[in-house]
C-alpha cells in the first residue's frame, strides 16, 4: 500500500482508477460473448512471452531455421512445450477474434460511437493473420514452404502493384531463404510493434466507452467492471490455460519434414485453416470469367468484401439509431457460413 | 592514292565462302547441322557430300557430289576421321578411337560387313544423320536415358526380329525392370541400359558363362559371393544362366524378401520347401521379416517420439546403421550360407533392440511430460472453481 501511496502522491491515478471503479458491464442473455476479446488478448500474452523465449534461440535462415527448431524442441529444456504453446496459442487466439469480431458485428456493437473500436479491432484481426502468415513460414519445413508459395502467389495476381508486392514478401521471384528472412523480420518486429500500439487504443476505447449494449436486447442489468467481470475474465484466462496445457501436452505440435525448394510439391497443400476459405474458393473459381482471371476475380471480391466490413459502421445508417437492419444481419449470416462451409470443404477435400 | 591501294590489297585477297551454306541454309538438313557436334569442327557438307564449296553455280558446286549412302559406306565414311587419332585428337583428346574396329566385331557389324545387311544399324542410326550430339547432350539419342528408345527402334520390331532369333520383347521387358525405372524416373545415369551389358559400338549379347561378369560390374559384391558360394558347382554344371536363373536378363525386377517367400520364393523352382536349400530359404526369409519388421516398427516410433519433443537424433542415425547390415545381409544370401548372413543380421538386430528400449524410455518421458501438464490442467481447472465460487459468494454478500 505504501507503493500505492508513493504513486498517488506523484500521479493522478485516481482518474484512472475512476474509470475501472465506475464501468459497468451490461448483463444480457450474450453476455458471455464480451469474454472473447479478453481471450484473444490473454493468447496475445502468451504469444508475446513464448515468442521471446523461442527468439533466444530460433535462427531466422534457410539452413539454420529447421535445426534450430528441432533443437529448440528437442535440446532445449521444456523447449517442446514453448514452441508447442506458442503455435496452440497462436491459433487459439485467431479463432478467439474471429469469434469476437462476428459477435461484435452481430450485436452490432460497431455503431456509434464505437466506429474506432470497430476499425482497430478489424486491422488487429489482419494483423493476426499476417502474424500466422509469416510465422507458419519460421519452421522452414515442407508443408509451411509449398503453403507460404501458393499463398505469395496470390499477391502477385493483385491488379496492378501485384507483381511488386509478390517480389516484396518473397524477396525476389520465388519463396527462398530471403523470404524466410524478411518473414521472420516482419514477425518478430514490425508485426509486435504495430499490434502492441493499435491494440492499446482498442483496450483504451472500450475502457472510457465501456462495453456495448446490443439493440432490443433485455437488459437484466449491469455489473461491475472491477472486481466482477475482471474476476470473470481471470476464471476465463485460466480455463484458457488449462486447455493450451492440454492441447500441447495431448497433441505437440509436429515439425514436419525439412523444406527442400528443389523438391516436387506434395499433393494436398493447404494453407492454416483461417486462410482455407479464401484458399477453396479460390480454387473453385472458374479459370476465366468474362475475359478475366478467375483467381484476380476472386481476390477483387475478398477485397471488397474486407473494406465493407472495414466500414460497415459508417454504412449501417439504422444502428447509429439503435434500430435493427436485417440486411446487415443477413450479410453476416451469409459470410460466416460461406466461410464455414468453405472451410470445411478444403478440410475434407 | 593510299585508300586506292588499301581496297586493291583488300580485293585481291581470295575469300573462301562456303556455297553450300548459301544456298542450303534454310534446308532442315543445314539447321540439324548447325547444331551437331561436327558444326565448327571443320566437318562441312562437303566433308562427306563432296561436291565445290567455292563454286556459286550448282552444275559446278554439285560436281561429284554424293547423296545417298549405303550402310557400310556410313559405317566407312564416319570411320575414316573417328578412327584417326591426330584428327580426334584435335577436338577431343579423350573421344576413343576405336569405333570403327568395335563396330566390326558386333553382330551388326559382322551383318553388315559380310553378309552385306542393310537392315542393320549403322552409325547413322544411333547417331542420327546431321544432327550428330554428343553422348553427354540430354538431347543425343545415345544419352543414357535415351539409348532404349533409339535401340528400340528396330529392336522392338517383332517382324524383322524375327529374322535374327531374336523375340523382339526384349525392350518391353527392360522397360518393367529396377533400371529402367532408375534411369528414366529416377534420372540415375549410371544405372544399365542396352549399352551398358550389351556394348555400344561392339553391340555383342553377353553369352552364358559371361552374363555374371557383365552383372558384375556393377554388383560386385553379389558376384563374389555367388562365386564361392555352393551354388556355382551346379550352376556349372548344368549350364544354369548365372545372375539370369534367379533375376531375368532383360526384365530384372526390383528385389524384395518375398523372392524367399516359403510359399511362392524363387528357391522352390529347384528346392523343395523342406530340403537343405529350402529350409534355408525360409529361415533367410523369417529372419529377414524378423529384422524388417522392427526396423520399420522403430522409425515409425521414433518418428513419433522426435514430433512429440524427444531428441531421437541419435536413434535414427543408429537404425541407418541397423539398415546398412539389413541390406548388408541380403547381399549376403548370395552366399547361400548361414553363418556370415546371421552374423552381419545379429549385429543390426542388437542395435535394434538397444534402440527398441531408447524409444520406449522416450515414450515413457512423453506419457510423463503429459501427466504433468494434465496434473497442470486439473489444478488450474479447480482454481477456476475456486474464483467462480468466490465471485458467487462476493456477489450474494452484497445482495444479501
Amino acid at each position: 500500500m505504501k507503493i500505492f501511496e508513493w504513486l498517488k502522491e506523484r500521479y493522478d491515478l485516481d482518474s484512472i482508477l475512476h474509470i475501472f471503479k465506475e464501468k459497468e458491464v451490461p448483463v444480457h442473455r450474450f453476455s458471455f460473448f464480451y469474454f472473447f476479446g479478453g481471450m484473444a488478448l490473454f493468447f496475445f500474452i502468451v504469444q508475446i512471452f513464448s515468442g521471446i523465449f523461442l527468439l533466444i534461440y530460433y535462427q531466422g535462415t534457410a539452413d539454420k531455421a529447421y535445426e534450430s527448431v528441432k533443437y529448440i524442441m528437442t535440446k532445449v529444456p521444456y523447449g517442446w512445450l514453448i514452441r508447442s504453446i506458442h503455435s496452440w496459442s497462436a491459433n487459439l487466439m485467431i479463432l478467439c477474434i474471429f469469434i469476437h469480431m462476428f459477435s461484435t458485428y452481430f450485436l452490432k456493437a460497431y455503431r456509434k460511437p464505437r466506429e474506432l473500436t470497430w476499425a482497430t479491432g478489424f486491422i488487429l484481426l489482419s494483423l493476426s493473420l499476417a502474424f500466422g502468415f509469416t510465422g507458419y513460414l519460421l519452421p522452414w519445413n515442407k508443408l509451411a514452404f509449398f503453403a507460404t508459395r501458393v499463398g505469395t502467389d496470390m499477391l502477385n495476381k493483385i491488379p496492378l502493384i501485384g507483381t511488386w508486392l509478390g517480389a516484396v514478401a518473397r524477396g525476389g521471384e520465388d519463396v527462398t531463404g530471403a523470404t524466410l528472412t524478411r518473414f521472420f523480420g516482419i514477425h518478430v518486429t514490425v508485426l509486435p510493434l504495430i499490434t502492441l500500439g493499435l491494440l492499446a487504443i482498442h483496450l483504451y476505447f472500450i475502457q472510457i466507452q465501456g462495453m456495448s449494449s446490443p439493440i432490443g436486447e433485455k437488459i437484466k442489468g449491469t455489473m461491475k467492471f472491477f472486481p466482477n467481470f475482471l474476476l470473470r475474465d481471470l476464471l476465463v484466462w485460466i480455463i484458457c490455460l488449462a486447455v493450451l496445457a492440454g492441447l500441447a501436452s495431448l497433441f505437440p505440435w509436429e515439425l514436419g519434414e525439412k523444406a527442400d525448394p528443389f523438391s516436387p510439391a506434395p499433393a494436398g497443400i493447404k494453407p492454416e485453416w483461417y486462410f482455407l476459405f479464401m484458399f477453396q474458393a479460390l480454387k473453385l473459381l472458374p479459370a476465366h470469367i468474362i475475359g478475366f482471371e478467375g483467381e484476380l476475380i476472386g481476390i477483387i471480391l475478398f477485397s471488397i468484401g474486407g473494406l465493407l466490413v472495414f466500414l460497415v459502421p459508417f454504412l449501417d445508417k439504422r444502428a447509429e439509431k439503435e434500430e435493427k437492419d436485417p440486411q446487415f444481419k443477413i450479410f453476416g449470416l451469409v459470410a460466416l457460413i460461406f466461410i464455414l462451409i468453405m472451410t470445411i470443404y478444403a478440410w475434407l477435400d | 592514292m593510299r585508300k586506292i591501294f588499301y581496297i586493291l590489297i583488300l580485293i585481291s585477297v581470295p575469300v573462301f565462302s562456303n556455297q553450300c551454306i548459301e544456298c542450303h541454309k534454310n534446308d532442315l538438313n543445314y539447321k540439324d547441322w548447325a547444331e551437331s557436334a561436327h558444326f565448327n569442327v571443320g566437318v562441312d557438307c562437303y566433308t562427306c557430300h563432296n561436291g565445290n564449296p567455292e563454286e556459286n553455280k550448282k552444275e559446278k558446286a554439285h560436281l561429284n557430289i554424293k547423296i545417298r549412302f549405303s550402310k557400310k559406306e556410313i559405317a566407312l565414311l564416319c570411320g575414316n576421321c573417328h578412327k584417326d587419332k591426330n584428327t580426334i585428337a584435335r577436338f577431343n583428346p579423350n573421344l576413343p578411337t576405336d569405333q570403327l574396329d568395335s563396330y566390326k566385331t558386333s553382330k551388326h557389324g559382322i551383318s553388315l560387313f559380310s553378309k552385306n545387311d542393310e537392315n542393320v544399324a549403322t552409325c547413322t542410326d544411333c547417331h542420327n544423320y546431321h544432327k550428330i550430339l554428343k553422348v553427354d547432350n540430354p538431347l543425343s539419342e545415345v544419352y543414357p536415358s535415351k539409348v532404349v528408345q533409339t535401340c528400340s527402334k528396330c529392336h522392338s520390331d517383332k517382324t524383322l526380329m524375327k529374322k535374327y532369333g531374336i523375340s523382339g520383347d526384349e525392350v518391353e521387358e527392360y522397360k518393367k525392370s529396377v533400371h529402367y525405372d532408375l534411369i528414366s524416373y529416377k534420372n540415375e545415369l549410371s544405372a544399365p541400359t542396352c549399352d551398358d551389358c550389351h556394348g555400344s559400338h561392339g553391340a555383342i549379347p553377353p553369352g552364358v558363362s559371361s552374363i555374371r561378369f557383365v552383372c558384375g560390374n556393377c554388383h560386385i559384391l553379389n558376384q563374389e559371393m555367388f562365386e564361392g558360394s555352393p551354388h556355382k558347382k551346379p550352376w556349372e554344371e548344368n549350364n544354369f544362366k548365372y545372375c539370369e536363373e534367379c533375376h531375368s536378363n532383360h526384365k530384372v525386377l526390383k528385389t524384395s524378401d518375398e523372392l524367399l517367400n516359403p510359399e511362392k520364393g524363387l528357391c522352390l523352382n529347384c528346392h523343395t520347401k523342406k530340403d537343405k536349400g529350402g529350409t534355408l530359404m525360409v529361415y533367410f526369409y523369417n529372419e529377414l521379416k524378423k529384422n524388417e519388421g522392427l526396423l520399420e516398427e522403430n522409425g515409425k516410433n521414433a518418428k513419433r517420439a522426435e514430433q512429440g519433443g524427444i531428441f531421437m537424433e541419435d536413434t535414427f542415425i543408429n537404425l541407418q546403421e541397423a539398415r546398412a547390415k539389413l541390406v548388408k545381409a541380403r547381399t549376403l544370401i548370395h552366399t547361400f550360407t548361414k553363418e556370415k548372413f546371421d552374423e552381419t543380421l545379429k549385429e543390426g538386430f542388437e542395435v535394434l533392440l538397444k534402440e527398441k528400449k531408447v524409444i520406449e524410455n522416450a515414450f515413457k518421458e512423453l506419457s510423463s511430460r503429459r501427466k504433468g501438464l494434465g496434473l497442470f490442467s486439473i489444478l488450474a481447472i479447480i482454481l477456476a472453481i475456486l474464483i467462480y465460487l468466490k465471485i458467487k459468494d462476493m456477489e450474494k454478500k452484497k445482495n444479501g
